[in-house]
């Protein structure tokens, strides 16, 4: 480009100062990292055309900046073969099931029950409820009475046990019990929360979770609720997760009536079961047992059934809605579980329920009072107590064994499952139960209306559930139009309990709520009876794991509360807000939050202070705060408006007489806290007294928290008041230093790290009140060992650094690089890297200097383990960083390496590699180029090595050599360097393709010379394969080397090649090949390349042809203006391809059209122009979107190039043309034009005869001086 | 619009099209289109001060006197205020929506 001529070189002047004033005007301005410094590049500023995306991806960035010159379109390099990068397999991975990855806490949604639908007043106007109906006040009753039960079996297990303790005279009889349930206390304060929070630490800490129990009576299930009930002795260790074993315990029947058969429970009819009852055998008929509530089926009142559990209260409370008591240590060992076993528990559960023998009063109301004896059972009997073993043992065979032959039956079917009937999709076993009915070939026209509309939502649903994506996408949209005509009733009966299943896998529940949401936009206010329903279902969602399960449930029960509204919701979920059973109380906890963002903090702000006040219970006043906490965790710094209210309501929360709710409240400050910073501090005003008294009264769980809502506070502050806060509560946290619990440990650090980045406090007074204390606590072996913990230690090492500066912290730990604990001098290097790499190592005199590099180098030989990454990044950023000092050290280091690179572990020869190229520009800096050039032999020696992934970091290493001491003074020289590298480049790994053709390219672009041209050609063939490559960097790099390689050798036989290639079948090779060509073009002058490409167009081949057509495109779209002396030459042959029948050839030529059009606009080609427009226009009717889009293009490339009026002209034909089609397709390019150069139209409109009153004519544009 | 037409660029065009004031459909007819080359034809001319100071001295008017009428013209016109008026409207909700 340097021989411009110097008209073109004025236009470019002149447009530069356009482009600047516009620049100026609009005050957009270019990245000019993504752009790059050229003009030509800022044309791939449109629409994108496909689907890739653009400039997502970083590595675009580096390489623009590195190799500003050649540029190939990102659309083509990005391209892939087949599928692309990354998603290849994600087609294939295994369907997930939920219940395999949720832990104990999570799974307790399968204990709730989906409540029956409830009044909604607002539907009912001023009548007074049905009787059958349940309102409000009812729901609240019952919540009521079940917490009254509650305490009433609390009091009694509590005098049990008393009395139980009282009788414990016997020592050795608890001794075992003894120790089994010291643990699981325990467990109830601090692990628990563990656990859980290691599943959901991304979004919240452990301490929201679930560990409100005071003791293990918490956890006390409700009824209906199967939760680990039994008080006292039992532990989990007792309950051996066999099938038999529960059975056993479940087995003994209860000392009351059949539940079923309790007139109270009659509203269950309606409720759907359930899940979980699947029974495998599908020819089963739905019988009156499937109607049998859920609760009955899986909840059997079984008490007393293991001795352990004999004050469990043994009375089925009588009346109540929910007539299960609490099976005794059923729920741990769900986790043991697999679902399976779990469905199969719950079916031999309800067999056994059926099956089991007759009591006395049965048989007494069955036989007649006398003629009857009751006879003593034999001294021998034992029963069996699972009659599903009975079916195991061996027959009894009955009268003569002898061989029958057995009668065939044809219409038995073997485990098959039935063809459903029209089309319906696959079922599975576990579907069988819930749309089994839809097997029966019934004659539709008998059913009466209700049935079939039942049937068809079934059907519907299944084709949701199972079915192909098109039936799947149809059935939706049946469902979603069909949503009132169906009503919310029978939809929401049948789609929720589906949604209980316990085989549920994460695509069929996205399908289903996805269904649950459009239903819901559709049904509207319709939905209010069953608002509970849903919730149940769906606020499990809100503490899944998956990330997408979570958002999903926010946005259904945003448009839940949406189409219900807020009174609506507020009844449905304020009984839930002191329900017993912790899990319900934190998950509605969590959709309270979402409704408050969906409908506005200030509408549930009455609520919630009534709420957080509550006088009847600590679990409402509990829960009303977590609201405010997850609240604050929803909407981050949209709290700030609201901050003041919300702290205002919880803030007699840090007095409350209940621990937990003090602890809750300490957090959810720490979380408004931590949503509104920088901001807010004036809102915190008033709690600042109590936490500050606070942390000198607590200790333990509460003290924790309420240092963590000042360390999210403290940070708000102002330099003065941060640093006289931190003083004060610095004691409390010294103290606590020493604490062995690892919770308080980690908040403390915390702590630590919030207190100490606040800006009024100063370094001395770290330095010397903190410091001495911190290291000697935190800085043990014993931190490294917890992921979490170390972390955070590091973390918080590296705040106190920013403060107090290098010498300091890394003169403390220096010495523990020669620790005897991995772990641990692993920590210390991670903690050193960080802060060295934050400020520099300035600081470091020569004795902390040769201590480190000593320790760094003993840490580095000495580690063993495969996360190796730590040492090597540590010691790379130690070198970097001490620049020049570390000179006198290199040739120990150097040593080092050499000797590694001779080991015969792979990952050390690796890693020994990697060093090198870190340290190889610091290595220049010292000018230790001899070292170097014995490190380039060393690694030349080592070409051969067998490991890829080694060899690639052998190659890396070369590349950082040869980019640092040039190619003059490379040792082994370049000439017998390349050689090597070209068998390399056969090597299918992708580390090794990358390193190699980096080196490669390094070397043809600066060191060339030192090849033969013979060399370079046989280099190319290798190239051609590697544009099949899969990773965009090597594609990438490649189609770079073949220009370098052409502006070496000269363009000739690298363009054979290339042409040759063009001929392959596969289109990616194909593609990368035109770019090659257009690179090559660009380096070597579009004359050395144009003769040759534009003969090859004569082969009669579409590829060929295609091929040609693309590189012109690319040719064009580099060289820009230099285009003005080509433009003739190649009109002949875009008029041909413009005009051929194949689409491909009047696409590509479209594109070369536009390209050339906006190089050589203001270069007074309109001549050329004008002609290639007239072949273009013809196209503008074509539907195929490829094509259009280049058509449309080309047309817009015109505009700039000849002017808007021009394209105006030729628009006006058909702007109001008879046929709509037509007048469509024109508007659109009226409307581009338009959108392009508005102003310039105005001269070029058509002059319109006025009419009547109406003045169309612009009489100024006549005026003439 | 063909169902496959939904999603690709083209869709996108034209709903990017449709956001700016001016633009035209199908269904325009030339009354509405004349109303919006007046507008952009006098917009034009208050927007560049060389062609309103050469209307000036065609008219001999001073120059603040052609754009104050230039801008007036819309207004006179009633029949055209209306039609622009429900236009506007649409657009706004156009690119409310968008």
């Amino acid at each position: 480009m340097a021989s411009l001529d110097p008209e073109i070189a004025k236009t470019q002047e002149e447009r530069k100062k356009m482009e600047q004033q516009l620049a100026s005007l609009t005050s957009v301005t270019f990245d000019t990292d993504l752009y790059g410094g050229s003009d030509k590049d800022s044309y791939l500023t449109s629409i994108p055309a496909n689907e890739d995306e653009e400039n997502m991806d970083a590595m675009d960035n580096e390489v623009a900046r590195k190799l500003a010159s050649y540029t190939a379109p990102k659309a083509l390099l990005k391209e892939m073969p087949g599928v692309g990068d990354g998603d290849a397999d994600l087609g294939f991975r295994k369907p997930q099931r939920i219940i395999d990855r949720e832990d104990d806490y999570r799974q307790r949604r399968l204990n709730r029950i989906i409540s029956p639908e409830r009044h909604d007043p607002f539907a009912a106007g001023e009548k007074t409820p049905d009787a059958s109906v349940r309102t409000y006040a009812d729901v609240m009753r019952e919540e009521a009475l079940k917490r009254e039960k509650e305490e009433t079996l609390r009091a009694i297990a509590k005098k049990k046990k008393e009395e139980e303790e009282a009788a414990k005279a016997a020592p050795e009889k608890n001794k075992e019990s003894d120790a089994a349930a010291v643990p699981q206390k325990r467990r109830n304060r601090w692990d628990q929360s563990q656990d859980d929070g290691a599943a959901k630490k991304a979004k919240t800490s452990d301490w929201d979770m679930p560990d409100t129990t005071p003791g293990r009576w918490d956890a006390t299930p409700t009824p209906g609720r199967m939760t680990d009930a039994t008080p006292g002795r039992r532990n989990r260790w007792d309950e051996t997760p066999t099938p038999g074993r529960l059975v056993d315990s479940d087995a003994t029947p209860a000392g009351g009536a059949t539940p079923g058969a309790t007139p109270a429970g009659m509203t269950w009819d309606a409720t759907p079961k359930l899940a979980g009852m699947a029974t495998p055998t599908p020819k089963r008929q739905r019988s009156r047992w499937d109607e049998t509530p859920a609760a009955m089926g899986s909840v059997t009142p079984l008490p007393g059934a293991t001795p352990a559990a004999a004050y469990t209260p043994g009375v089925t409370p009588v009346g109540g809605v929910e007539l299960a008591t609490p099976t005794p240590g059923a729920i741990n060992m769900r986790g043991a579980i697999t679902p399976e076993q779990y469905n199969l528990l719950r079916w031999e559960r309800d067999i056994e329920e059926r099956n089991r023998p007759l009591t006395d009063e049965e048989l007494d109301a069955m036989f007649p009072q006398e003629g009857y004896k009751i006879l003593e059972p034999p001294a021998s009997y034992v029963p069996i107590r699972t009659p599903a073993r009975k079916l195991l043992a061996t027959p009894t065979p009955l009268g003569t064994p002898l061989y029958q032959i057995p009668e065939e039956n044809r219409g038995q079917q073997f485990d098959v499952p039935k063809e459903a009937p029209g089309g319906l999709p696959f079922m599975k076993p576990e579907d069988y139960q819930y749309f089994g009915a839809l097997l029966n070939e019934e004659n539709e026209e008998e059913l009466s209306p209700e049935e079939q509309k039942e049937r068809k939502i079934m059907k519907l649903l299944l084709k949701v559930k199972n079915g192909t994506p098109p039936q799947r996408k149809t059935a939706l949209r049946q469902l979603t139009d069909k949503a009132r005509e169906f009503g919310a009733g029978p939809l929401f009966n049948r789609i929720l309990p589906l949604l209980m299943q316990p085989t549920l896998e994460d695509q069929e529940r996205h399908l289903l709520v996805k269904v649950i949401d459009r239903v819901l936009y559709k049904l509207d206010e319709l939905v209010r009876p069953y608002v509970h329903k849903i919730l149940v279902v769906i606020e499990p969602l809100l503490i899944d794991e998956d990330y997408y399960a979570r958002v999903e449930g926010r946005e259904i029960i945003s448009n839940l509360s949406k189409a219900a509204g807020l009174a609506t919701m507020i009844a449905a979920m304020r009984p839930d807000i002191d329900n017993i059973d912790e899990y319900v109380r934190n998950t509605t906890a969590r959709a309270f939050s979402v409704v408050a963002s969906a409908l506005g903090i200030p509408a549930l702000l009455p609520f919630l202070k009534a709420v957080c006040q509550s006088k009847k219970s600590w679990q409402a006043r509990h829960t009303g705060i977590k609201i405010v906490q997850q609240i604050a965790i929803l909407i981050g710094c949209a709290v700030l408006p609201h901050l003041r209210s919300l702290v205002e309501i919880i803030e007699h929360g840090l007095n409350d007489e209940n621990q937990k709710v003090r602890t809750i409240t300490a957090l959810s400050l720490a979380a408004l806290a931590e949503a509104a910073a920088p901001y807010g501090i004036e809102s915190f005003d008033s709690v600042l007294k109590p936490l500050w008294k606070g942390i000198r009264q607590h200790r333990g769980k509460v003290l924790a928290a309420f240092l963590k809502a000042i360390g999210f506070i403290i940070p708000l502050m102002e330099a003065l008041y941060a640093s006289y806060y931190t003083k004060e509560v610095m004691l409390i946290l010294i103290r606590e230093f020493q604490s062995p619990d690892e919770e308080m440990k980690k908040i403390v650090l915390k702590v630590v790290k919030q207190c100490v980045s606040t800006e009024g406090v100063e370094a001395d007074y770290i330095r010397n009140d903190i410091l001495p204390e911190f290291f000697r606590n935190f800085w043990v072996r014993r931190m490294a060992l917890d992921r979490r913990n170390y972390k955070q230690l590091v973390d918080t090492t590296v705040e106190i650094a920013n403060k107090v500066g290098v010498a300091d912290i890394v003169g403390r730990i220096v010495e523990d690089l020669k620790d005897e604990s991995e772990p641990y001098r692993r920590m210390v290097m991670e903690t050193i890297e960080k802060v060295v790499t934050n400020l520099g190592a300035a600081d470091i005199d020569a004795r902390l200097e040769e201590l480190l590099i000593d320790g760094i180098l003993y840490a580095f030989q000495e580690q063993t383990s495969d996360d190796a990454n730590v040492m090597l990044n540590g010691f790379g950023a130690v070198v970097n960083a001490l620049g020049q000092r570390v000179k006198p050290y290199l040739p120990q280091i150097c040593g080092t390496i050499k000797w590694r690179l001779n080991n015969k572990s792979a990952k050390v020869r690796q890693q020994a590699a990697d060093l090198i190229s870190r340290i190889a520009v610091v290595m220049k800096q010292c000018q230790e180029e001899q070292l170097m050039g014995h490190l380039g032999v060393v690694l030349y020696e080592y070409l051969g090595e067998e490991y890829p992934e080694v060899l690639g970091s052998i190659l890396g290493a070369l590349k950082s050599i040869v980019n640092v001491i040039g190619m003059t003074k490379m040792t082994p020289p370049i000439k017998d360097l390349l050689p090597r590298l070209t068998p390399i480049l056969k090597n299918r790994h992708e580390k090794v393709q990358e390193n190699c053709i980096d080196l490669v390219g390094r070397i043809a672009d600066r060191g060339a010379e030192f090849v033969p041209a013979r060399e370079w050609m046989r280099i190319c063939f290798e190239l051609l394969e590697m544009l099949k490559a899969h990773k965009k960097g090597i594609r990438r790099a490649t189609v770079n080397t073949f220009g370098y390689i052409a502006k070496a050798i000269g363009p000739q036989d690298v363009l054979a090649t290339l042409l040759n290639n063009l001929k392959v079948q596969e289109r990616q090779n194909r593609v990368c090949t035109t770019v090659a060509i257009a690179i090559v073009a660009e380096t070597c002058s579009p004359f050395t390349v144009l003769p040759a490409l534009m003969n090859e167009y004569r082969v009669p081949e579409l590829n060929v042809q295609n091929g040609v057509l693309k590189s012109l495109s690319f040719l064009f779209e580099y060289i820009g203006e230099m285009g003005k002396d080509y433009i003739y030459a190649v009109t002949p042959l875009l008029e041909d391809a413009l005009m051929d029948r194949d689409l491909v050839h009047r696409q590509t030529a479209a594109s070369a059209v536009k390209h050339m059009a906006l190089g050589v606009a203001g270069l007074g080609c309109e001549d050329a122009l004008v002609h290639l427009l007239n072949y273009v226009w013809p196209n503008i009717f074509e539907t195929s979107p490829h094509v259009i889009n280049a058509v449309m293009e080309a047309i817009e490339g015109m505009r700039v190039a000849l002017g808007a009026a021009v394209i105006l002209n030729y628009c006006l034909q058909g702007l109001f043309h008879p046929a709509r089609k037509v007048r469509e397709v024109y508007w659109k390019i009226y409307n581009s034009l338009y959108i392009g150069a508005q102003d310039a139209l105005v001269a070029a409109y058509p002059i319109l005869e006025d009419e009547q009153n109406n003045v169309y004519s612009r009489p100024e544009l006549m005026m003439f001086i | 619009m063909q169902a496959s037409d939904r999603f690709n660029i083209n869709s996108q065009l034209e709903h990017l099209q449709a956001k700016y004031v001016g633009t035209g459909h199908a269904d325009l007819n030339r009354f509405e289109w004349a109303v919006n080359i007046q507008r952009d034809s006098y917009a034009s001319y208050v927007g560049h001060y060389p062609i309103l100071a050469y209307f000036a001295i065609a008219e001999n008017e001073s120059i603040g006197r052609e754009r104050y009428s230039f801008m007036q013209i819309e207004e006179k016109d009633s029949c055209i205020t209306s039609m622009t008026l429900s236009r506007f409207c649409l657009c706004f909700v156009v690119v409310l929506t968008a």
